[in-house]
């Protein structure tokens, strides 16, 4: 039993693919193979800055009726679900004001403009106005959706669903510091996962251990990265659509564990931006199964130094 | 070095795979199972996916963009409706008129050649829920999408009735012909009348044959006057689909009931990528116009710089061997070969300080790689 890992940069964030497994070196590289082409075609369907990416050409569609793929039909219908579970504080019609506050283009240049990607002079639309049929789905007239908030953990899932047939012991993927894993490490040890410090980040808070071996999701989301200043005025990525301005919290960063990518991902943020009376809710309504929540000044402006 | 971490047990890849063209990813790969020609400039290119994961996932009436390596650099990309089924598993086709380069060397792609595929694009799609009725009108090649709709009708046994009125301009150009007879026998909802507009239809046998072109008259007929109770499709040349808009919207068809489909300037993917406004257009034609000249004048530079030394150094060398005969040529050059290898930069191999232990494997070759923990950090 070996342990293999892969580091590639997608999703513009570092990501780590780690599998335990006692098949032979060439399966292992096909099965690392396949798990970087579903993530970089995941980025080419739904970046929002790429200009000829599927959520770009279905945002220049806006009003109109327009035919998706199976696998975005798929994904709309999940962010329209998570929307009504989250009682719109998961909301995919944010991106006019997430680039209105100065999160225009592709990190590490978010001031930078592409006429094809700038959506700032669209309107926030409630969370209910994604309409969905049979092959086609429609936003509003001069709307358009980000997928930021789901993305990552949803390829998380798809990955991981992949992975179901083969003949592994174990396995992590982390992309971007949100994390899956199931099994065991080559010393048939749990899986350990670190959260990280908020404040520091080469130190860590806490370990989360996966005990039972089974599929573990651990989500962290934060004001402490993507954030930067925008005419002298703070910002960070993510908005409270009840304001349509980067959510105003104490909180630095919060880290959700479900035993899905998605839902740690988007409940998540959703904690972050409603407190934590509301992740007590989410908990007891079994949605999340736990959850750290860090806190720390709130953001001011001399103290958002664009960081990544 | 960190503590926490320890060697990996076996290195596959560590770097980031960046090096690979990256937009490539993205497309499906496919190999060519077979190209044959299906009436005159008409070619059926019929792909096979490498990877089952690499399988299209399409509506019937959409299209895809296919991309091709020749001499190892890629092709640009062209789109085309594809015309199989959704449900033809391992198979792709798509039906083209060879009339360009990109087509000719499309059509003599070997079995067995690498062919990308992107998409799918277009919105020309039956919606089952609101088409009910449907009339399809196709000029020339423009039959591409339907028989990809009609395909998918007979092997799904769509309930919805379809019409196919397709014009061609002779009776000995008409891309799948016996095919589309044999989907209207296949399936009681599909019928298909074939308008020659040129020559003789003598040797066409079976089917509804008409001369002419699709006129007000037969559409009338079709459907009784009641024109919005159809939703109709329209694909072909430019002024084959103004006419059929102009008679539809004549007759008070709503809007919504006309679907065109038109490959290049209005489709979705080609509004993405166009420029918006003149400035980008220029913006880009000054940046090519600045690179050609500007890679022009550093070699014309050069040229004026090298030129004159190695003529002066074949001078002095002339002269040197005339002096001595036992003196070197090397040494003569030599000023002429410090000053090209000043601007080459030597390949060093840079590692990551913090995955390789450089203390432990100064005089490797091979780094040493190290396993990162995982830690959930803000995403």
């Amino acid at each position: 039993m070996a342990r293999y890992q892969q580091q590639l940069y997608a999703l513009g964030s570092t990501c780590f693919l780690t599998i335990v497994s006692d098949e032979s070196e060439a399966r292992v590289y096909h099965i690392f193979a396949s798990l970087v082409g579903q993530i970089a075609d995941f980025e080419n369907r739904y970046s929002r800055f790429l200009a000829d990416s599927e959520l770009t050409i279905f945002n220049q569609q806006a009003g109109h009726k327009t035919v998706v793929s199976p696998g975005f039909l798929k994904l709309l219908k999940t962010v329209q679900q998570l929307s009504k579970q989250t009682d719109g504080l998961y909301n995919p019609f944010i991106l006019p004001a997430l680039q209105n506050s100065g999160y225009i283009g592709s990190w590490p240049n978010p001031e930078q403009s592409q006429p094809n990607t700038d959506y700032r002079s669209r309107n926030v639309m409630s969370a209910n106005s994604l309409e969905i049929g049979d092959k086609w789905a429609r936003i509003p007239e001069n709307s358009a959706i980000d997928l930021g908030g789901i993305g990552k953990g949803y390829l998380l899932d798809a990955l991981a669903q992949s992975l179901q047939g083969h003949n592994l012991q174990g396995y992590w993927l982390s992309l971007g510091g949100d994390i899956l894993c199931a099994g065991h490490d080559q010393d048939s040890q749990p899986w350990k996962v670190a959260i990280q410090n908020a404040t520091n980040r080469h130190d860590t808070v806490e370990n989360i251990t996966n005990s039972t071996g089974e599929v573990m999701a651990i989500a962290t989301s934060g004001v402490i990265k993507r954030r930067g200043d925008h005419n002298g005025l703070a910002w960070h990525h993510i908005i409270d659509p009840r304001t349509g301005r980067p959510a105003k919290t104490n909180i630095l960063t919060v880290t959700a564990v479900a035993k899905q990518a998605t839902i740690a991902d988007v409940f998540a943020k959703c904690i972050l931006i409603a407190g934590t009376s509301q992740a007590n809710k989410y908990r007891s309504d079994h949605k999340i199964t736990s959850f750290i929540v860090q806190t720390g000044k709130p953001l001011t402006t001399k103290s958002a130094k664009v960081r990544s | 070095m960190n503590p926490s971490k320890s060697r990996l047990d076996r290195v596959i890849v560590q770097q980031t795979v960046s090096f690979l063209p990256y937009k490539w990813w993205g497309m499906k790969q496919y190999n060519v199972k077979s190209t044959s020609s299906i009436g005159s400039n008409t070619l059926l290119l019929t792909l096979q996916p490498k990877n089952p994961k690499d399988i299209l996932e399409f509506y019937p009436g959409q299209y895809a963009a296919i991309g091709f390596k020749r001499n190892s650099r890629p092709s640009p990309m062209r789109c085309f409706s594809v015309v199989s089924a959704p449900n033809s598993v391992g198979e792709l086709q798509f039906a083209l008129r060879v009339q360009g380069k990109f087509t000719r060397v499309l059509a003599e792609l070997q079995p067995g050649s690498k062919v990308f595929v992107h998409g799918p694009f277009g919105n020309f799609v039956i919606d089952e829920q609101f088409d009910r009725n449907v009339v399809m009108m196709a000029g020339g090649i423009g039959v591409t999408p339907f028989v990809s709709m009609a395909r998918h009708a007979a092997q799904a046994k769509l309930p919805i009735p379809i019409t196919l009125l397709y014009s061609c301009q002779s009776q000995d150009d008409i891309p799948f012909y016996e095919e589309l007879l044999w989907l209207e026998k296949q399936n009681p909802y599909f019928r298909v009348g074939f308008f020659v507009t040129n020559g003789d239809v003598n040797k066409l046998t079976g089917g509804r044959i008409y001369r002419g072109r699709i006129d007000e008259k037969r559409i009338r007929e079709l459907t009784q006057g009641q024109y919005n109770r159809f939703t109709y499709f329209i694909c072909g040349p430019k002024h084959f689909m103004k006419g059929m808009k102009h008679i539809l919207t004549d007759n008070q068809t709503e809007s919504h009931r006309i679907v065109t489909e038109e490959f290049t300037p209005a489709s979705p993917l080609s509004q993405a990528l166009a420029p918006k406004d003149s400035l980008s257009r220029w913006t880009y034609a000054f940046s090519g116009a600045s690179l050609v000249f500007g890679v022009a004048l550093i070699m014309i530079l050069d040229l004026v710089r090298v030129i004159p030394r190695t003529v002066s150094a074949q001078a002095s060398q002339q002269a040197t061997t005339s002096q001595n005969s036992s003196s070197s040529s090397s040494t003569d050059l030599s000023p002429s070969t410090t000053s090209s290898s000043s601007s080459v930069t030597t390949p060093t191999t840079s590692t990551d300080t913090s995955t390789t232990n450089n203390s432990a494997n100064t005089n490797s070759s091979t780094p040493t790689y190290y396993y990162q923990q995982p830690v959930s950090s803000v995403s």
